[in-house]
């Protein structure tokens, strides 16, 4: 079978701003798209003006066409966004980069995401007012955390222990502790303050949960023979990914303790010509870690029986766990981009730049919003597997 | 939050009155497809499984199973202030293929567990009526602890 996109489009820059506290930015959302954008276009070596296609999810109000005169864009030949809530979208936006870029109909493609309270409210409002009608708010499942944990009570139930949770939550910690960009620098997390926390929506406790912040992260996409000319070591896409097999249903998914991910992952090893064992590393959506769990499982990197003896706090962390997971510290301890933060760190992993560097990996998994009608993955290489 | 309670007056046109309409009377109705039987939850303007525009609302016992739960400690927003914490349910029901319907547990949480049996009861007192649930084996529970500590 043909593998079209494997190795045609690389990630060639990255770039954020600083994840502020939510409601601290020091600038508007337009502002922080631009100052993460042109980031990543010094990172990558590419004038600003030649970027000429935006791609983004999750309602992100900082369109193409609004950046375009201050990035002093020459043509605007893309401009996307993914429909299906949260989270979900990041990598599919990813994803609709790739498809502009190998069917000729863009060049140089921005993937971002632009979140600042003062513009867009609580991200757990703006999460919830995707799908969250009557029918939950009248319960008070108002937020996405009362929807995880719902899924996540029935994933344990289902035989998984709670010690992944943990083990995960933890690795996370210790991975932002080393990491100075993220929010939870320099503080590691016991297994003592893990389990005293109070508790916000059980089974989740408050380190279960993600942060919001103010931020902006882009990612600059292009062809695979352009990115040879460029500053850094091209990261390419492998594979990626969107959709789901169940839609919007209140609840009604015939696997409650799944993520969602069974098509998208399926179709992602088709894609790549890989599967979960050809995975060094792994960035997962985490915006809480039950959800996380699930994509975990979704994408065969281990089983509901398994999960408690691969999900370990040794085999989840830098440099030498079996698996490790989530290396800048991810959406619970780097901080909350609605995850293109982990797309940025997979880039950064592949090209030896992580502060959590994990020895000669050259196959990345980033996922993209469990438990959302719509959610999306992909896979990143370095140029030992295209 | 775009709505303000379970039932605003924008949203009168919207596909789920009836379940609402039926709530108001203390029935609870379930879309049903009367092409191919199948219940139809959420409700759909045509079913996906037989391609039927016709569609149904049936009363359903207000017997359920818990599919899942969780318990809110943190308060998220003032107007939850006052209820907080609150147990949310996931309840299934079996005498409508399965359909599964968020709730909220009023009562004793005692031997509240995934499969335990709840009973549906329509709460008129708010905006509009909701449907809460109480475990089936609450009541002799009660009694039970009552009998115990006297």
């Amino acid at each position: 079978m043909p593998l079209p996109l494997k190795g045609a489009v690389a990630a060639v820059g990255v770039g954020e701003t600083p994840y502020y506290r939510h409601g601290h930015s020091p600038d508007p959302e337009l502002k922080l798209t631009l100052r993460a954008i042109v980031a990543a276009c010094e990172d990558a070596g590419i004038h600003p003006g030649d970027i000429d296609g935006f791609a983004s999810y999750g309602n992100d109000a900082n369109a193409g066409h609004l950046l375009m005169p201050a990035l002093g864009t020459r043509e605007l030949r893309w401009s996307s966004m993914v429909w299906g809530g949260g989270g979900g979208g990041s990598l599919a936006a990813v994803g609709a980069a790739c498809a502009a870029i190998v069917t000729g109909q863009a060049e140089i493609v921005a993937v971002y995401r632009t979140i600042a309270e003062e513009a867009s409210g609580r991200l757990q409002d703006a999460v919830a007012s995707y799908g969250l009608g009557p029918h939950y708010t009248a319960h008070g499942v108002t937020t996405p955390a009362h929807i995880c944990a719902l899924r996540t009570q029935r994933l344990l139930h289902r035989g998984v222990p709670a010690s992944v949770l943990e083990a995960l939550v933890r690795a996370q910690y210790f991975h932002a502790s080393r990491n100075p960009r993220a929010q939870a620098y320099g503080k590691a997390l016991s297994s003592l303050d893990y389990r005293n926390a109070r508790k916000i929506v059980e089974p989740f406790g408050l380190f279960d949960c993600s942060r919001e912040n103010d931020v902006s992260v882009a990612t600059i996409l292009t062809s695979a023979d352009r990115a040879r000319d460029l500053r850094k070591r091209p990261v390419h896409v492998l594979a990626v990914a969107q959709g789901g097999l169940v839609g919007q249903r209140w609840e009604n998914d015939p696997d409650y303790s799944s993520g969602g991910f069974e098509g998208v992952s399926r179709r992602l090893w088709l894609q790549s010509g890989l599967g979960p064992k050809d995975v060094d590393v792994a960035q997962i959506y985490d915006n809480f870690s039950g959800p996380a769990v699930q994509a975990i499982i979704d994408h065969g990197l281990c089983t509901i029986e398994d999960a408690g003896e691969v999900l370990t706090y040794q085999n989840l962390i830098a440099p030498h766990g079996r698996l490790p997971i989530n290396t800048s510290g991810g959406l619970i301890a780097e901080g909350n981009c609605h995850g293109m933060g982990l797309a940025v760190e997979a880039v950064r992993q592949l090209r030896g730049e992580s502060s959590n560097a994990v020895p000669g990996a050259s196959v990345c998994l980033v996922t993209g919003g469990p438990s959302s009608p719509l959610v999306s993955s992909a896979l990143f290489g370095s140029d030992a597997v295209v | 939050m775009s709505s303000a309670g379970p039932k605003s007056a924008s949203l009168a046109d919207q596909i789920d009155n009836p379940f609402w309409e039926g709530l108001a009377r203390d029935e609870l109705l379930i879309q049903r497809c009367l092409g191919c039987r199948t219940w139809t939850w959420p409700p759909q303007w045509r079913c996906g499984c037989c391609g039927s525009w016709t569609l149904d609302w049936e009363p359903v016992p207000k017997r359920g199973v818990v599919f899942s739960y969780c318990r809110t400690r943190h308060v998220f927003g003032s107007q939850m202030q006052d209820s907080t914490p609150y147990t949310s349910l996931l309840v299934a029901l079996p005498e409508a293929g399965g359909a599964r319907l968020l709730g909220m547990l009023i009562g004793s949480d005692q031997g509240l567990e995934i499969d335990a049996p709840v009973e549906g009861v329509v709460d008129s007192s708010n905006v509009g009526p909701v449907l809460r649930w109480r475990l089936a084996s609450s009541d002799s529970n009660e009694r039970q602890n009552d009998a115990a500590s006297s």
